[in-house]
């Protein structure tokens, strides 16, 4: 689920997700994990995005739900709770990405890749290139990137999730798209 | 000129094209409790460790400051045996206020240890994967949750559908649950009532 947008279980979602958190803050344990069945596919998702297609996340996955789990009777409701969520999964990405910089880094490819005749293996290595290049790109840039185009969320939901005022949210994802734009100049400038 | 979105479309491709993620494992909640329960525990360990050491920099502090002898001002100075026998006195007093400060000492080093060795012992057990029982009586009790908010939503609110929802999830994340079979219950009255009302 997107902080905009309700998962399948529809519009009660954001709701039912503050009861839930209220109801673990009154000390129903059970409340934690119904949480963590419905967004942990979502929390994956993200992560695996924000740390270049990575397979290997579970360990940041737990650390987002230890996060949500230490701080849940806490949560006051003042933002969504998916808002918070994914503020949380933002913050761990990063932890996990300062922590382990060398194994996460990817230089870009020359954009001069040869080509196979096939034309799915060509569309193959296009999409991991255009992958690497967003992998390869610093992580805040990186972040507005996903956030916003493969998250589909809007300025104002990027900006409460990563603690920046809209136009510094804004501004930097004109620099990313920007950078992107340079680094797939054959791929975009149709 | 670029097209407005053939960025967008683009990565949007590079993602849908991205290799499958291996599911995570079903009892992810469990998982996070155990190791919120061993980051405590070492928590408690470092800080009883912490404690222990102060109390010792304390005792010794207060062993070597309790123990100075007193200046001896050169008006009341007592006669030769008299003070012979005052600074044994003095010394004694010196070494009973070092032992006891050894032994207290002695006595939390020891407790800090058998707490940190009976931690230890706490923190390998809790890595030894719990039986699978206790993870799917948490799963039946997650799904519990949200069958008692459906009914909850049910009773509350007019329309059945915000109920109708919570039940669908509950049948959706999980299957297996004997609380999946009562909501499935559930969908079907409401879908009887609504039947029967239209």
């Amino acid at each position: 689920m997107t902080p905009s947008s309700a998962t399948g279980a529809g519009q009660p979602t954001t709701l039912d997700d503050a009861v839930l958190a209220a109801r673990f803050a009154r000390g129903d344990p059970a409340a934690f994990p119904a949480l963590v069945a419905r967004h942990q596919e979502q929390v994956t998702r993200l992560a695996y995005r924000l740390l270049g297609w990575n397979a290997d996340i579970e360990d940041v996955v737990q650390d987002v739900f230890v996060a949500v789990l230490q701080s849940l009777a806490k949560f006051r409701g003042e933002s969504r709770f998916a808002t918070w969520l994914y503020r949380i999964a933002v913050n761990q990405c990063r932890r996990h990405q300062r922590r382990w910089l060398p194994r996460w880094h990817t230089a870009p490819p020359a954009a001069s890749e040869h080509r196979s005749p096939d034309t799915r293996l060509a569309a193959d290595e296009t999409h991991a290139r255009v992958r690497r290049v967003v992998a390869a790109l610093p992580a805040r840039d990186r972040e507005v990137i996903v956030l916003r185009y493969l998250e589909g969320l809007e300025i104002d939901e990027m900006s409460a999730i990563l603690g920046r005022g809209p136009n510094t949210v804004e501004v930097r994802l004109a620099r990313a798209r920007a950078r992107l734009r340079a680094d797939l100049k054959d791929l975009v400038d149709d | 000129m670029a097209r407005p979105d053939a960025l967008r479309e683009l990565l949007q491709c590079a993602d849908a094209a991205a290799p499958p993620l291996a599911p995570l494992p079903g009892d992810l909640a469990a998982r996070v409790h155990r190791r919120v329960l061993r980051h405590r525990r070492l928590r408690h360990l470092a800080l009883g460790s912490l404690t222990a050491a102060a109390a010792v920099v304390v005792l010794s502090l207060g062993g070597l400051f309790w123990g100075r002898r007193p200046p001896v001002e050169p008006g009341n100075a007592p006669p030769p045996a008299a003070a012979n026998a005052a600074n044994w006195r003095a010394d004694l007093a010196v070494l009973e206020a070092a032992a006891a400060a050894h032994t207290q000492a002695a006595k939390l080093i020891t407790a800090a240890a058998h707490a940190r060795r009976v931690l230890a012992t706490a923190a390998s057990h809790t890595r030894v994967p719990e039986p699978p029982q206790r993870a799917r009586a948490e799963v039946e009790q997650a799904a519990q949750t949200l069958v008692e908010h459906g009914a909850e939503l049910e009773r509350e609110l007019k329309s059945p559908q915000p109920a109708v929802n919570v039940f669908r999830e509950v049948v959706r994340l999980f299957p297996n649950t004997a609380w999946a079979a009562v909501a499935r219950d559930k969908l079907a009255t409401i879908e009887k009532q609504n039947g029967g009302a239209s």
